[in-house]
């Protein structure tokens, strides 16, 4: 009898864990359910997939990216072309941006973008991407072992080929 | 049979109130008597006592009653009016306009007596030895065990698990992508790290920029 209740306390605190949630993961989730946004989830299993993917490509891009891919466990990306502006001002406030390093604040054309880190030196473990315009508030949230240096030479690499894809998916 | 004239002149004498108690007697006896003559009429009230042994008494507390009973049916009596209409009803016999009431009046007296006389008892021990010496654990304990163990589970478990729906609502939204497919996944992942870039260069061209103006500044000075 004993041993019964024992694994069921036992029981009861270990799903507490599962529970637990990251700000950005609330941040998310909030606005998951809003017909303005659209949300992109790749789970930590899919990149395990996308990395054997990137192994066996032989496009050019893909061998780029393909060192960085590696790294990365998960990839959320939150896009609104609705009060872009309000929901970026919201972003700023609601997300723990204390816990963040500020990697990089640009003025491009009207948009805000901010570059944030959570980690130490060059390796992090997230990289938040906070995009806000007059057309566009993008968030995007890479989770993993993401080396700094490897993203800053993938800069230089990418031609720009790559964001009209992304403007292809906004328009989804 | 007594002369008109003499009932006559004892009445003057009896309005004069000079009549003594045999004279008085006498009157009323005359009156009493049921041959009165029809002109001495007028005198028969004052001397024959009306018969009211069959009259029926008005009931006056079956219509206080009936206003209390009223008031208490709107709600409006107070606590000691509640207790006289108690008291009433309590009665074997009550007046036959009420009667109807009575039932109810009685039935609420009796259900305030109501109690509880059966012994509830738990088993006091978990284990229970039987008279023949076997043991056996006592199932009402067990039952109640186990009903607390489960209501617990399930109650953290619906705590925890509240987000649940939301992430049903989410499969209903078009626009949330939870992404199945590698190529699909490696796509959008190509994309996000090309607006990365992008943006990334934008940001190494500024600060390039700014330290261009900078130095341009310093040139100046």
């Amino acid at each position: 009898m004993k041993k019964i209740i024992t694994i069921a306390i036992a029981a009861i605190f270990t799903t507490g864990l599962f529970s637990q949630n990251s700000a950005i993961d609330k941040f998310f989730s909030s606005y998951e359910n809003s017909a303005d946004f659209t949300v992109v989830y790749v789970s930590p299993k899919m990149f395990e997939m996308v990395a054997k993917i990137t192994n066996d490509s032989k496009d050019k891009d893909v061998q780029n990216i393909k060192e960085l891919v590696k790294d990365i466990k998960g990839l959320k990306i939150l896009n609104t072309k609705k009060d872009p502006m309000k929901y970026y001002n919201e972003a700023a406030k609601k997300l723990p941006i204390n816990e963040y390093e500020v990697l990089l604040t640009v003025k491009d054309k009207g948009d805000n973008v901010k570059f944030l880190t959570k980690g130490s030196g060059d390796i992090v473990n997230e990289l938040l991407l906070l995009v806000g315009g007059a057309d566009d508030f993008v968030l995007m949230s890479f989770v993993g072992n993401l080396d700094l240096n490897k993203i800053s030479k993938l800069a230089t690499k990418l031609d720009l080929e790559g964001a009209e894809h992304l403007d292809k998916l906004k328009n989804k | 049979m007594m002369n008109i004239k003499n009932i006559e002149l004892l009445l003057n004498k009896y309005w004069e109130a000079e009549t003594s108690i045999e004279e008085e007697n006498t009157l009323s006896v005359y009156f009493n008597s049921g041959n009165v003559d029809p002109g001495l009429d007028y005198a028969k009230v004052y001397f024959v006592i009306p018969d009211v042994s069959n009259e029926a008494i008005p009931d006056f507390t079956a219509s206080i009653m009936s206003k209390l009973v009223d008031k208490y049916f709107d709600a409006e009596t107070t606590i000691e009016e509640e207790a006289i209409i108690q008291q009433y009803f309590a009665q074997s016999t009550v007046a036959n306009s009420l009667g109807q009431y009575k039932q109810y009046f009685s039935l609420l007296e009796r259900q305030k007596n109501v109690t509880f006389n059966k012994e509830l008892s738990l088993p006091s021990t978990l284990k229970v030895v039987h008279k023949s010496g076997t043991k056996s654990y006592n199932f009402v304990w067990l039952k109640a065990v186990a009903a607390v163990f489960f209501v617990a589970v399930g109650g953290y478990w619906i705590m925890n698990n509240q987000a649940k729906p939301i992430e049903e609502k989410q499969m209903a939204n078009a626009n949330y992508i939870e992404v199945e497919d590698p190529e699909l996944a490696l796509k959008y992942t190509m994309e996000a790290l090309a607006l990365v870039s992008k943006k990334y260069k934008k940001g190494e061209e500024q600060l390039l920029e700014g330290m261009k103006t900078m130095n341009e500044a310093n040139v100046l000075q």
